[in-house]
């Protein structure tokens, strides 16, 4: 028993990564955490249930026994996905280990990263989400904002954070 | 399945461990550290519960590895939230706008991070690779130090090639 359910876990990992490479090769739109998700409940589905009892036609375990597993690794390659995507530090070592003799100069790496254009491409991202509005020049938080942010301020009084961002 | 419930249920101690030793320490740039000590504690009580309570039911090693499973997941999660409060960078200017009532673009840049500029942003993530050991800086030349960011750099961009994500970053 130890031994299916374990195994089911790992089987629909391995399933999970399968249809994750070739979706995100073949799909050029949107392709973030919530296909992420829904991949890995058709992955786990498919294994759980039509793989065990269809083919391999052993007994199926509980689904608690091994749904915890599957998703624990499904939550720690998410955050491998989402860090190796989104980190800015990763990005700076790529960048000098492409760079020649390994290193670069802070002008070049402010090239990279230029303040401005990340700035304000997350200003009309946020727009566009209705997070802000723009009144002539400047920017002003909407009713979702101001609720995000009085609990997000208030997180940060209790967690003593004072170096954000 | 109880045994998944526990740990769920537990899961409720690692904010407020966190919390409790934030508040002990007093010390900054401490956060993250004691965050795995508060996830050391809720899985050491949560096991340490199932023994006393389940250790004599049947497949009592498969049931520790579901709730070990479980106990792992909430803590990711709970990593995840605390990172989006920390590091947020919409949340942040979004609550810079806010505590300004209003804000240009040139003020958002300006007024980053309660005034420190977006400048301090890059900054950050250049200290924090440097007290990583994986870069070092000679005045105003970056340049990589140690074959583990090398090893990173070769992960990362074969795994971006896999996916076509991309720089990144």
């Amino acid at each position: 028993m130890i031994l299916n359910a374990l195994s089911i876990s790992f089987f629909s990992f391995i399933i999970f990564l399968f249809f994750h490479i070739i979706i995100w090769r073949i799909l050029k739109g949107y392709r973030g955490i919530i296909l992420i998700i829904a991949i890995s409940i058709i992955s786990y589905s498919f294994t759980h249930y039509f793989l065990v009892t269809q083919i391999i036609l052993t007994s199926r375990p509980e689904f608690w026994m091994s749904a915890p597993l599957f998703y624990c690794l499904i939550m720690l390659y998410s955050h491998f996905y989402v860090g190796m995507l989104k980190s800015v530090s990763i990005r700076i070592i790529e960048e000098l280990f492409e760079s020649e003799g390994f290193a670069m100069d802070l002008d070049e790496i402010n090239e990279i990263y230029p303040a401005r254009e990340m700035i304000l491409s997350r200003l009309s991202l946020l727009e566009e989400k209705n997070w802000i509005s723009k009144e002539g020049i400047e920017y002003k938080c909407l009713k979702k904002a101001t609720f995000t942010v009085k609990i997000n301020l208030f997180l940060h009084k209790i967690y003593r954070l004072n170096n954000t961002g | 399945m109880n045994i998944i419930f526990i740990s769920i249920i537990l899961s409720i101690l690692i904010p407020l461990l966190h919390i409790a030793l934030i508040a002990l320490y007093k010390k900054e740039g401490m956060h993250i550290k004691l965050m795995f000590v508060a996830f050391i504690i809720y899985i050491s009580i949560d096991v340490i519960i199932k023994f006393i309570f389940y250790y004599e039911i049947n497949e009592f090693h498969l049931c520790l590895i579901s709730s070990l499973s479980t106990s792992m997941f909430l803590s990711l999660l709970y990593m995840e939230a605390f990172s989006m409060i920390a590091r947020g960078f919409s949340m942040r200017i979004v609550s810079d706008i806010y505590l300004n009532s209003s804000l240009d673009s040139d003020g958002v840049m300006q007024e980053y991070a309660s005034g420190k500029g977006v400048e301090w942003m890059l900054k950050k993530r250049l200290e924090g690779i440097k007290s990583l050991g994986l870069i070092s800086q000679n005045k105003d030349t970056i340049k990589i130090s140690s074959k583990k960011a090398i090893y990173i750099a070769r992960i990362s961009l074969f795994y971006k090639s896999i996916l076509k994500l991309g720089k990144g970053g």
